[in-house]
């Protein structure tokens, strides 16, 4: 958001010949620099293109622009910059850990890593899960086509427009280019500043192949050509996202799959929920199977357990805004992580209606049919088809099962509100 | 605006280009905002982000719990927006405060859960196609403009950013 809009500021500052806009686009870019680490390389950018259409074009309104610009950005990077001088060793943290400079033939790996960024778009995209279905290229075949005729006529035909676009699409590669980690590159989050010049070039694109079609094409003919091609894309993109994204099981491993699932389920209803042995924080995939495309990729991330019992509870919609982080956590309302041995003694529970949520066990779940034939119990499956939690809802109890006194069972000593009575 | 449709450059090398000191390109200023195109590049994006949104992608990453647990300890402190140091964690998330504060306004408005947690990315992945509309107008006019917005705002790559993607959308 801030990095396309410190662009559309610099664009309008261009045209208009106004520097105010280039001062606000200078505020905007400081902005960017709070949020991702890869903000400071799409800054980097954009100061590049300043000096180099002012050494270009040698005309005092550029000036003025960088002027504008680079007051605006140091207004708002002041206060970063100087933590930064304070504390010098923060400013390189996470860039000296990945590095390409830390490895003794990064000439080798920057080589291809130039090489397998240029393939991103067409032949083979990020193979990170979270970040791309593995392998999928980063664009579509009718639009990365656009691309390449966008980029041809802004090479042909360089302005200031097309400077700035080409210039901020080559930098922000940098980050990609000259970084490693495990999944292997191309790294596409890292250079997912590219995005905006990448779709900016296709407009540029899409005015080519407009303007190549006018010569064999009547205006009617076109108007019905590009809608279609556009409605193919619309299509398209949306079975590239939405068909591929639920067969992604690689993202399963790397993303919290099943804090999520658990605590969207929790989040169904407002019923009482006894979430069953320390084992349901411990992810079911520990490893990454063998001999699967990417796996290497992929391997399973995993969260400590108090961490992933800390989002279940966030996503369980039942986090407390009144209460302190603390307090929400130990307990937080209505979810009660109890032992199985608690409900041993009497699966029959006293606080009803309420739901149970345990990983696949045949013991538990016998018990609860034995205690209460009524239960519904179902299960949730992955997107293998593999069961990673067992549901069991149980109404209100028969009267005779309706408990005498408080010290029947663990769930009859806890009261409405999770606190023990 | 006819020249810009022309591919010939005579003979003088691409790579040259570079350096030629031709000033802006001719498109016409747009002078009037065309609500209904920009409020239909909002409404596709919106649906492109929105849509299964509980579902896909398949949980969140590490860091963007980790992005709602810093959001959730700011919102015990007092507002203090000049009180703090800029980062808020050092080191592998290097949450800025400023970036935590635009969470925290999420979270007063919907409250703390999966929802809210994907707000922060999403919301600015749906300005950033608005924002690609405008910056296309500059470009190349305002229908084309319409067209490469309506692209970005339904294409996978910005998509799957906008769903995921905590700060990085923001950066966006």
């Amino acid at each position: 958001m801030t990095f396309a809009l410190a662009i559309g500021l610099l664009l309008v500052a261009l045209k208009r010949a106004r520097s105010v806009y280039a001062y606000l686009s200078g505020i905007v870019a400081g902005v960017s620099l709070y949020s991702y680490l890869g903000a400071r390389v799409c800054v980097l950018s954009l100061i590049v293109y300043l000096f180099m259409e002012g050494s270009i074009r040698r005309e005092r309104t550029i000036l003025r622009h960088g002027i504008a610009f680079a007051t605006g950005l140091s207004l708002v990077v002041l206060p970063l910059l100087c933590y930064y001088v304070a504390h010098p060793k923060v400013y390189a943290v996470r860039s000296d850990e990945l590095s390409v400079f830390n490895s003794a033939d990064w000439a080798a790996i920057v080589a291809g890593n130039i090489w397998r960024h240029a393939l991103m778009f067409f032949i083979r995209g990020g193979v990170y899960a979270r970040d791309n279905y593995p392998g999928l290229p980063m664009l579509d075949p009718l639009t990365a086509f656009v691309f390449v005729g966008g980029l041809v006529a802004a090479l042909r035909r360089i302005r200031g427009t097309e400077r700035l676009l080409l210039t901020t699409l080559l930098i922000n590669f940098t980050g990609g280019l000259f970084s490693i980690s495990q999944e292997g590159a191309p790294y596409v989050y890292r250079t997912a500043a590219v995005i905006i010049p990448v779709f900016a070039i296709v407009g540029l694109g899409l005015q080519q192949v407009l303007a190549q079609t006018a010569k064999f094409l009547t205006s009617g003919q076109s108007k019905v050509a590009a809608w279609s091609a556009l409605l193919i894309v619309i299509a398209l993109n949306f079975y590239l996202y939405f068909g591929l994204e639920p067969k992604n099981t690689a993202a399963m491993r790397v993303m919290a799959y099943e804090p999520h699932m658990l605590g969207l389920e929790i989040a169904q209803d407002d019923l009482p929920v006894f979430v069953i042995g320390r084992d349901i924080f411990d992810p079911l995939e520990a490893r990454a199977p063998v001999g699967k495309e990417y796996a290497a990729a992929n391997p399973p991330l995993i969260l400590p357990p108090e961490i992933r019992k800390l989002a279940t509870i966030t996503f369980s919609g039942r986090y407390d805004l009144a209460r302190t982080l603390t307090q929400n956590f130990q307990p937080p309302r209505r979810i009660y992580f109890v032992e199985p041995q608690a409900l041993a003694s009497d699966v029959g529970p006293k606080l009803r209606p309420v739901k149970m949520i345990f990983r696949p066990n045949r013991e538990i779940e016998a018990a609860l049919r034995t205690n209460d034939p009524q239960a519904r119990i179902r299960e949730i499956q992955n997107i293998r088809g593999e069961t990673i939690f067992t549901i069991a809802t149980l109404g209100n109890p028969p009267l005779s099962h309706r408990p005498q006194s408080a010290s029947q069972g663990y769930a009859a000593r806890v009261s409405d509100d999770g606190n023990d009575t | 605006m006819v020249d810009r449709f022309s591919l010939a450059r005579g003979n003088r090398p691409v790579g040259l280009l570079w350096f030629e000191r031709s000033g802006e390109a001719t498109v016409d200023s747009p002078r009037k905002f065309f609500a209904v195109p920009f409020l239909i590049v909002l409404f596709t994006a919106g649906f492109f982000r929105f849509y299964k949104i509980f579902e896909l992608p398949l949980g969140p990453s590490a860091d963007e719990i980790f992005t709602l647990n810093n959001t959730i300890a700011l919102l015990n402190q007092p507002f203090d927006l000049f009180g703090h140091t800029p980062l808020f964690v050092e080191g592998w998330v290097e949450t800025a405060h400023l970036y935590l504060y635009f969470n925290l306004l999420v979270v007063k408005l919907f409250g703390v859960g999966y929802w809210t947690m994907k707000l922060f990315s999403v919301l600015p992945g749906i300005l950033s196609c608005g924002l690609m509309f405008f910056i296309c107008r500059w470009i190349v006019g305002e229908r084309i403009a319409f067209w490469a917005a309506l692209i970005f705002a339904t294409a996978h790559w910005p998509v799957r950013v906008s769903r995921y993607g905590w700060d990085v959308s923001f950066m966006l």
